[in-house]
């Protein structure tokens, strides 16, 4: 990111003189977008390597920049002055630093994954468009076989154990299309960094892993007027930002287009021609982020608001059978963040944000009705409703400090309160009925300090130790979690490094899903007396291999977690009080353990990038599957991703994608007994009853996952902005990868398991036209 | 205090360790896959003279049953005054229903005990035993034809008076059989009993497949007495002539059980141990129920 901002500060007088400055490596190439920090206000070199400041008398700079070491200069101004500041290269490759609000200066970034902008669009992914969620499924340890599911499944979580972070701000609930898209647009995303091992306390809301999303933020000299509009058969999308040395404002809106390939859809859908499958889905987006910057404060203010609709219809043909459902997810975020640059280069961080995020499914079946009075069948229609809906207020306050050259630390207190308000009804639609609203628990606060320390020891080894404590508040009960980290990274060789990680997590809601369709129902429950908070810890090796453009590691790591829930057996004609309260197995524990590997290097025009984990994730519950453990919905062993992108010219790319992930598991009734009882007329009838006999809990593993994506972008630039074409394919060889199975009975009676597939072959054009 | 690199990673093994100590359990420790389930269902009714014995095999959805024919005897014995009773079969599919000559059986006593024995060169012995349950008794009964209504539908209502036939705990199956008296009625069927007693529990888990009936137990009765109410819908045109045949059977403790288990796990019940809604079973060598059943008659016209 290259930005450009003038000094405008109080002690701007008329006997200020102007600096200009140019930054400059040592093979004097400009080096853009390097911070200058100078009365703890931070500006930034342009492309050029070039900034400007006025000023008067002595002026002390702090210049630094990704891959380069720290310069401290002190300036005297009498008059205007032009100067080059040389920065000399680190011995660190240009992923490894981590510039996070423009003034943290390390990070011990070999136990994080990043993705910056340019490399999310160098993923083919979701269907031709270039997305941040399906870019990190191509990470390492990131599960990919999560195709109709939605957020990330990551070292054996479910996706609520996955924090998302946007702008310091953690979202429930940040995909669309099943987890295809996700809700952030990419042309408002600046970077993208996963924390799949070891996690900063600050984003240590959640049991599992963080990704830390920065969206765009850049001040220019003058006025600036950027945008983009772009349209494809999946969406539309227009984005656009306003910013000057002071104010940066960007607002985005993205509308799906599916309507568009419906037929498409539906016919991929309807394999069965007794069966006729309908998929209606819609989806939008709004975005909006203000910053403005005075004196030694910025204030900003951020609004994200998305919605997915999908309407889901069955139709059996030869029979007046028929499935309908409405499904709806809701996610609003708003908050309200200051920064204050301290003299001393600390930064002081104060946010409040609220979140809303709902989902809704409402089933109206027509099914045969066996009436008693009558002996006979008779069609009656079901209407079965499933809402759930998690409130969070979040005000936190952090300081970013400096302490020495090599020793930075940043430490806060969070309070956060959710409510959490499940309802579950199901009822013959000719005899309606209300049930009772939910009983149990539904608010939870907590309170939390954090801390954390890095920096280095012996010069070849990097440390970071930090905490969290928590204090939660819940009905009548009060937990208290003191959580603790550590890190330390060796450097044996210039490119060599062992890091060791361990910590500990608490998070404060509980989600339940069913699995068996993925995405429907959810149920998020608040802790109660029995369901206590839920706990994990985690731990791992990691060596990495750095050199050039070569990055590889290996990473080993085990993960517990305690205070798990679980679906029994449940049965949606109760009511919500009567499946949290009877229908819910608690105090569950997960055992994971896996080994990623990743290779991403490249070669003349060629950009490669190799990633592969084994893992195995299980969970044991008392009351479930005879106590013994049992494979997590989600036990994907293998899971690899190739990548590739080949720079056919300066303006044009050609990108693929492979795909291979075993399939997760379901709890389906695979198996069935006949038990046969006399029923006394006549003396001499009998009558066989099937019953269902699950074998072990998820006992039925789905098949693999293979799937090819390919892209080719060409990128033509015009006076004013350039236009970007993109072509892309998902799913290129059409290949049925199972999202979830039934049992069935096939025409001469026997039972099966019907496999089902939900995304086919998909192509997709995308033009879009950007102007700046 | 400077550290040396190897105190270091010591310490931090000791935080590993220490934070793996909270929990952990070894994941690839799951059980094996059923591969399939034998089930054995014999109710057997002692006021006849004949009773079936069901015999059948799970059948899996992966893949289903080759089941070759089976030969296979059953003999049932006990400690009453009767000689074992032998039966053989030749079962050709995953579901047998063996005919049993049981008359001799009538004569048994409340308390004796019964021995069920099915033996096959084709799988292992299945074995199990029951007690024969008391039978009921019926102090008096009366119906209320036409006596209760909802929406346009009319129903009779019935009431039992039952006395408790011993100190030992009892249980109880009612259903109720309407024969319509007319040239040229259907057939006498199973009618659907509705009630408002909480202690009389409906049996649903038959579904259409089997009509409801009423369990109870006597372990809410009071001076070891109960009245029993219930209502059946009457869709009869008022004026056809028509009457009840009432059916209390005293159940054993196994069959009782069994149905219990059934109706509680609400047609997901399991036979898996420990699993949740699990169903007992009192065979060795195969899931399912062996149990006895003492029947009283009542015949009752409007």
């Amino acid at each position: 990111m290259a930005c450009v901002l003038l000094c405008n500060t109080s002690l701007l007088s008329q006997e200020n003189h102007r600096l200009k400055g140019t930054i400059v490596s040592s093979k004097s190439e400009a080096i853009p977008g390097a911070i200058i920090l100078f009365d703890a206000v931070p500006f930034f070199s342009d492309v050029n390597g070039q900034f400007e400041i006025e000023s008067t008398g002595e002026v002390a700079l702090k210049i630094s920049s990704m891959g380069y070491a720290t310069r401290f200069d002190t300036v005297y101004l009498h008059r205007d002055t032009n100067l080059q500041f040389i920065l000399s290269e680190q011995q660190l490759e240009l992923d490894e630093a981590i510039v996070e609000e423009k003034s943290r200066t390390t990070q011990n970034s070999s136990i994080t994954n990043k993705l910056a902008g340019f490399q999310i669009e160098n993923i083919p992914n979701a269907i031709g468009i270039p997305d941040v969620l399906s870019s990190i499924k191509t990470l390492p340890g990131v599960q990919s076989n999560t195709e109709g599911q939605k957020g990330l499944i990551i070292r054996g979580g479910n996706y609520d154990q996955t924090t998302t972070s946007v702008d310091g701000v953690a979202m429930i609930g940040t995909s669309h299309l099943f987890g295809l898209l996700s809700t952030l647009q990419t042309d408002c995303v600046d970077e993208v960094v996963l924390y799949n091992g070891f996690k900063p306390p600050r984003l240590g809301s959640t049991l599992g892993s963080a990704v830390e999303v920065n969206l765009k933020e850049e001040f220019s000299k003058e006025n600036s007027f950027e945008g983009s509009a772009s349209a494809s058969a999946i969406s539309s999308q227009l984005q656009s930002s306003f910013s000057n040395k002071k104010l940066f404002v960007q607002i985005g809106y993205r509308h799906s287009n599916l309507i568009l390939i419906q037929n498409l859809i539906n016919n991929a859908l309807t394999v069965n021609e007794n069966k006729i499958i309908e998929a209606i889905y819609r989806f939008d987006d709004f975005h909006f982020k203000a910053a403005y910057l005075f004196k030694k404060h910025k204030v900003q203010l951020l609004q994200l608001i998305s919605s997915d609709d999908m309407s889901y219809n069955v139709d059996f043909v030869e029979s007046e059978i028929f499935r309908n459902n409405q499904m709806s997810w809701r996610n609003s975020t708003s908050s309200v963040r200051w920064n204050f640059y301290a003299l001393n280069g600390s930064i002081f961080t104060a946010n409040v944000s609220s979140s809303k995020y709902t989902t809704g499914l409402i089933s109206r079946n027509r099914n045969a009705y066996f009436v008693g009075e009558t002996n006979q069948s008779d069609w009656r229609n079901s209407v079965s409703a499933f809402n759930n809906s998690v409130e969070t207020f979040t005000t936190r306050m952090l300081l970013e400090k400096k302490i020495s050259s090599d020793l930075h630390t940043n430490f806060g207190y969070e309070f956060k309160k959710n409510r959490i308000t499940p309802f579950s009804e199901e009822y013959w639609e000719d005899t309606p009925q209300t049930q009772p609203r939910f009983e149990g628990n539904t608010d939870v606060k907590a309170h939390s300090l954090f801390a954390e320390l890095e920096g280095s020891l012996m010069g070849a080894i990097s440390f970071k130790a930090g905490f969290q404590t928590n204090l939660f508040s819940y009905a009548e009960e009060q937990e208290f979690h003191f959580n603790p980290q550590v890190s330390i990274t060796r450097e044996f060789q210039r490119n060599l490094s062992l890091s060791l990680y361990s910590l500990r997590s608490s998070q404060n809601v509980h989600l339940i899903t069913l699995n068996t369709l993925g995405f429907i129902p959810e149920l998020w429950l608040a802790p109660s007396t029995g369901m206590p908070v839920q706990t994990s810890w985690s731990t791992g090796t990691k060596l990495s291999y750095t050199r050039l453009k070569t990055k590889a590691f290996v990473d080993v790591y085990a993960r517990g977690m305690s205070n798990l829930l679980e679906f029994g057996y449940v049965d949606f004609e109760n009511s919500i009080n009567e499946i949290v309260g009877n229908q819910i197995a608690a105090n569950g524990q997960g055992a994971v353990f896996g080994i990623a590997v990743s290779l991403k290097s490249s070669h003349k025009n060629l950009h490669y990038s190799l990633s592969y984990s084994h893992a195995k994730s299980s969970r044991l519950f008392e009351q479930l599957n005879q106590g013994v453990p049992f494979p997590f919905a989600f036990d994907i062993r293998h899971d690899a991703n190739a990548s590739f992108t080949y720079e056919l010219s300066k303006n044009c790319k050609l990108s693929a994608l492979y795909t291979f992930a075993s399939g997760r598991v379901l709890n389906i009734n695979d198996q069935m007994i006949p038990i046969g009882f006399t029923v006394p007329l006549g003396g001499n009838y009998t009558q066989w009853v099937s019953y269902n006999q699950p074998q072990n809990r998820n006992s039925y593993r789905l098949g693999n996952l293979q799937r090819i994506d390919w892209s080719i972008a060409w990128r033509r630039p015009t006076t004013g902005g350039e236009y970007n074409f993109l072509l892309g394919v998902y799913n290129t060889t059409n290949r049925v990868n199972p999202y979830s199975a039934f049992s069935s009975v096939d025409e001469n009676g026997n039972p099966y398991i019907e496999e089902i597939g939900l995304i086919p072959f998909m192509p997709n054009l995308s033009i879009s036209y950007s102007w700046y | 205090m400077v550290l040396k690199f190897g105190q270091i990673i010591g310490l931090c093994i000791g935080l590993c360790i220490g934070m793996t100590s909270c929990n952990w359990f070894n994941p690839y420790d799951s059980p094996k896959t059923n591969e399939s389930l034998q089930a054995v269902s014999y109710f057997l009714p002692l006021d006849n003279d004949s009773s079936v014995c069901f015999i059948s095999k799970s059948q899996s959805h992966h893949s289903p049953n080759k089941t070759p024919s089976q030969d296979l005897c059953i003999e049932v014995s006990g400690n009453g005054e009767f000689a074992p009773i032998l039966s053989c079969s030749l079962a050709i599919s995953d579901t047998a229903s063996i005919w049993i000559n049981t008359s001799e059986l009538t004569e048994l006593e409340s308390g004796d005990s019964i021995y069920l024995l099915i033996e096959s060169p084709d799988f292992e012995a299945i074995s199990g035993s029951t007690v024969v349950p008391h039978r009921p008794i019926v102090a008096s009964y009366d119906l209320s034809p036409r006596t209760w209504s909802s929406g346009d539908k009319v129903f009779d209502e019935l009431e039992v008076h039952l006395n408790d036939p011993s100190t030992y705990s009892d249980q109880y199956m009612l259903q109720l059989i309407r024969s319509v008296d007319t040239i040229g009625a259907p057939l006498p069927r199973l009618i659907n009993i509705k009630t408002e007693d909480p202690n009389l529990q409906v049996r649903k888990f038959g579904r259409a497949a089997l009509d409801n009936a009423l369990l109870f137990s006597d372990s809410h009765w009071e001076d070891g007495q109960y009245i029993a109410q219930f209502r059946a819908s009457n869709n009869l045109e008022e004026g056809i002539p028509y009457h009840y045949i009432l059916l209390i059977h005293g159940l054993s403790r196994d069959m009782a059980d069994f149905f219990n288990d059934l109706e509680n796990g609400d047609f997901y019940g399991t036979f898996t141990s420990g699993s949740e809604n699990f169903i007992r079973s009192n065979l060795t060598g195969a899931e399912g129920c062996f149990g006895a059943m003492k029947t009283k008659t009542i015949l009752i016209f409007p």
